[in-house]
């Protein structure tokens, strides 16, 4: 442990002594995603009109909502969603035909709102349409099952829900970017050998990397940048206790994918520039420049992208207080720490000729 | 005298082609022992091999008695390398230098401390303990390429030319460093290009060409080699030239 502890200690030293990484990598993050939320705003809100939301409802004739039908539907028309009215068809099975996106059933003096599961964040526009028209009818529905004040807590995703953090998440992915200093200066002298004919192993100079660029992106990106993009442009977190957990265990995660760039490529220029185009690819796929309801990416694409589950987990959180995708993107980030750790651990050791 | 390095068969082939062929010797405990040859000789490579850089393509190389083989762990803390190129980081502090190369052999707490004091003071470097690596001259930097080799008190240490590319005073410190080494009681394997520094510091002396050695022992007993009568006054280098030709050797690794 003492090999270990003395190995991070100095790579530490070698990173933070690397200022105008830092402070570029950490402005450098501030500010485009303060560009980018900006520009994607336009781009979510051009997505949003211009999808094809088609909702099904049955009304009850003894509903109490009958009296408001027309407004409801008016309701649902302004935010450019079709409507279509149902008598007695399965609301399951019509989704499941792709006739509909979402079913609303109106019963006596009640409501049920059956969706696509992946088109979670989309029935929450209906919520939201439903509530105002609640509201619009001076609270005439008292005995509505739906209680209000949790209803008027629910939003559509706003870009800084979505790009704020899903673009926070983007950076801090390339966050292997801090591993520079060392490999440069490794580069530069006999160093690896030194290290080789030593009684480390090859483990000890890989965990002694792994934890010093951990350690530098847990305070520069996940606290520092994450931190002022919360302030400065009002990047909404989520629920910090859940998320900031979630986005540490990403960045360990990261690092351990971008390190073995680092290791196979042994040339940080080269390293750098396919780590940084393989993550933008499965960023487009997952989510980061084309959000994950409007994405023209099949499911199992995205699904694909070590992105996706990550990105949705911290969008719902922000936006619902909660997410199912959090266990898998736990596990998935997980698993990509402990496969590239063991890779690069191996790649590091084979290296180690007798 | 114990012998510290056994080399036997020693033999590493690159594309069926010998780079070092069959090489045996012995290197005995209290030795400065010069390892001399022209450019693509073998005699890196022999040092990699001994170091657990390379991999033998056959042979055995015992140190210590221990076979680097079978007994690798055992070895490597029993040797000190200090490579041609330098092997230190420009952005960490000479202290921090020698306490990172050091700590590798898990040295740690205030032993760690103590022998950080102990190797700048040696390599003459304490005074600039806080100074950054990369500010210091090419001689400074080589003394604290030594310095890094020293923390861990090894029995054998390995120099492959030390000395390039700096000044009188700082190869003068180098060697008389190596020198007070060696008295206390540390074998040396030393290579260098530069004869008078191999004739002034080293006991016996290996001349290696195309692989093999093609002589050894003292300097004295080289000498004798070529020399045509008992008085002539024949200069290492001259040795060298007529044991390994006058032809240049232009040579391409691996």
């Amino acid at each position: 442990m003492s090999r270990l502890f003395y190995i991070a200690k100095n790579y530490l030293k070698l990173i933070m002594r690397s200022k105008a990484m830092i402070i570029i990598t950490v402005l450098g993050t501030i500010m485009v995603v303060a560009a980018l939320s900006s520009t994607f705003r336009t781009i979510l809100n051009e997505a949003e009109k211009d999808t094809d939301f088609a909702i099904g409802y049955h009304m009850e004739d003894d509903s109490i909502y009958s009296i408001a039908e027309t407004q409801l539907a008016d309701g649902f028309e302004t935010e450019g969603l079709t409507v279509i009215k149902y008598i007695d068809e399965d609301p399951e099975e019509l989704i499941k035909n792709g006739d509909v996106e979402v079913f609303i059933d109106f019963e006596k003096d009640s409501y049920s709102i059956t969706g696509d599961k992946q088109k979670q964040i989309d029935t929450r526009v209906i919520q939201y349409v439903l509530y105002n028209v609640d509201s619009m009818m001076n609270g005439e529905f008292q005995s509505v099952k739906v209680d209000p004040e949790e209803l008027a807590t629910v939003e559509t995703p706003t870009a800084e829900d979505y790009y704020g953090i899903v673009q926070t998440v983007y950076f801090i992915s390339l966050c292997a970017v801090f591993l520079t200093p060392i490999f440069i200066n490794e580069r530069k002298g006999n160093i690896v050998s030194r290290f080789k004919i030593s009684s480390a192993s090859g483990t000890h100079s890989y965990l002694g990397k792994l934890t010093s660029c951990v350690l530098v992106s847990w305070i520069a990106q996940t606290f520092l940048a994450t931190g002022a993009l919360v302030i400065l442009l009002g990047v909404h977190i989520g629920v910090p206790l859940v998320s900031i957990p979630v986005l540490m265990l990403a960045t360990a995660a990261f690092c351990a994918f971008g390190m073995l760039f680092f290791i196979i490529f042994k040339n940080p220029a080269a390293s750098i520039g396919l780590l940084f185009g393989i993550l933008w690819f499965a960023g487009l796929v997952g989510g980061t420049f084309e959000t994950y309801m409007y994405s023209s990416f099949s499911e199992r694409a995205k699904e694909m992208s070590p992105y996706y589950f990550l990105n949705r987990s911290l969008v719902e959180l922000s936006t619902q207080g909660s997410s199912d995708y959090i266990l898998p993107c736990v596990a998935e980030m997980t698993v990509i720490l402990i496969v590239s750790a063991l890779l690069g651990i191996l790649i590091t050791n084979k290296k180690k000729e007798v | 005298m114990k012998t510290v390095v056994k080399l036997d068969g020693l033999m590493k082939k690159y594309d069926n082609r010998a780079v070092v062929d069959g090489l045996s010797l012995e290197i005995r405990e209290g030795e400065i022992f010069g390892l001399l040859g022209p450019n693509g000789a073998g005699k890196s490579t022999t040092m990699n091999m001994i170091c657990s850089l390379l991999k033998p393509t056959a042979g055995s190389i015992e140190l210590f008695g221990h076979d680097i083989k079978t007994e690798n762990r055992k070895v490597k803390p029993m040797i000190g390398y200090i490579p041609q190129d330098l092997a230190i980081y420009g952005n960490l502090k000479a202290w921090e230098n020698v306490e990172l190369f050091t700590s590798l052999y898990g040295i740690k707490g205030q032993k760690l401390k103590d022998e950080i004091d102990r190797s700048l003071e040696f390599v003459g470097l304490s005074d600039k303990r806080d100074s950054f690596a990369r500010t210091f001259s090419g001689g400074m930097k080589r003394r604290l390429n030594i310095a890094c080799a020293l923390g861990h008190r090894p029995k054998l240490l390995i120099f492959d030319e030390p000395t390039v590319g700096i000044d009188p005073q700082s190869r003068n410190f180098i060697l008389e460093k190596i020198k007070e080494a060696n008295k206390d009681g540390t074998t040396v394997i030393y290579t260098s290009h530069y004869m008078e520094e191999v004739e002034a510091i080293c006991t016996r002396v290996a001349i290696m060409d195309n692989g093999k050695v093609v002589a050894i022992g003292t300097t004295e007993e080289l000498k004798n080699m070529v020399r045509k009568t008992p008085d002539e006054d024949v200069s290492l280098e001259e040795v060298f030239l007529t044991l390994t030709g006058k032809k240049l050797r232009d040579y391409v690794e691996g």
